[in-house]
């Protein structure tokens, strides 16, 4: 194999990411486990909601990276639109299955942190509503993915459902100033709140970054196995 | 406090998925140098 060999470029580059990659995830899970003693221990108890308050600072950055997944499912698309590369296919796969993860994770939250806040696990608040559609817009977008058509194709189908399907972001995004009804739009913290959010999106970002990255090289592992095969078959043939 | 509890569950919890993350990324390493390896053999033989 020549040093300056596709296969060997490749090869140095999963070298040099996945140790960082490995490490940083469990940095990710470390930080987001001392953000507990941040969450219980140093900030205060709020007097209105009591302990439940505390499902925010996990609420928030779920909501916040939920969303920034779905802008990278959108991005990827006009990626792969422009340069038929199926490693934008795949990115886009890997971060509207993580988004999806996210964002149900922070509907489930929020449903939690409603029941003593509102009396009600769910209303159909904008926010709520908005939130849930997108939910099943990218659960559909995923559903496409499996549909037996030609790689190319599907690749194609895929890039125009996730730039159409991100018309729902900004809605969702600012739907608690157009409409509002219940979800606050905007919340002033304490000084020890501001920074267990912002030491809890920090961890959660990590843990993030890694995720969709792991998701990003088993998709890419599953289409370079696929090409090997198939290699494999014609040369058989 | 009465809800030191949470506190620890949630920290046992988060270390767990890191270190669940971890392993998965490790094992994912060997897995893609095992596949690079099927590549190279695949473009010798070709």
């Amino acid at each position: 194999m020549r040093p300056d060999s596709p296969s060997h470029r490749r090869g140095r580059l999963a070298r040099n990411l996945f140790p960082p990659l490995s490490w940083g995830a469990l940095a990710g899970g470390l930080s987001l486990a001392a953000c507990q003693w941040l969450i219980f221990a140093h900030t205060p108890l709020e007097a209105s909601m009591g302990i439940t308050q505390k499902i925010f600072y996990l609420h928030l950055p779920l909501a916040c990276w939920g969303l920034c997944s779905f802008f990278l499912v959108f991005a990827a698309g006009i990626a792969y639109l422009k340069t038929r590369r199926a490693v934008w296919d795949t990115l886009a796969l890997a971060a509207a299955e993580v988004g999806l993860l996210l964002t149900v994770l922070a509907l489930a939250s929020g449903m939690i942190w409603a029941r003593t806040a509102w009396g009600v696990w769910w209303t159909w608040d904008a926010r709520l509503t908005t939130t849930l559609v997108m939910c099943f817009v990218y659960a559909g977008y995923l559903l496409i993915r499996t549909l037996d058509m030609a790689p190319e194709r599907r690749s194609l189908v895929c890039a125009a459902v996730g730039i159409a399907a991100f018309l729902d972001v900004p809605l969702v995004f600012f739907s608690a100033r157009l409409w509002s009804y219940i979800h606050p739009a905007s919340i002033s913290l304490a000084p020890e709140m501001k920074v267990t959010v912002i030491a809890s999106g920090a961890s959660l970002a990590l843990l993030w970054a890694c995720l969709l990255l792991f998701r990003w090289r088993l998709a890419e592992d599953e289409r370079r196995l696929e090409m090997v095969a198939r290699k494999r078959l014609l040369r058989r043939a | 406090m009465d809800a030191a509890w949470v506190l620890y569950a949630g920290a046992i919890a988060w270390a767990g998925i890191g270190l669940y993350l971890f392993r998965l990324s490790r094992r994912q390493a060997a897995l893609s140098l095992r596949i690079r390896r099927m590549e190279e053999e695949a473009e010798n033989g070709a």
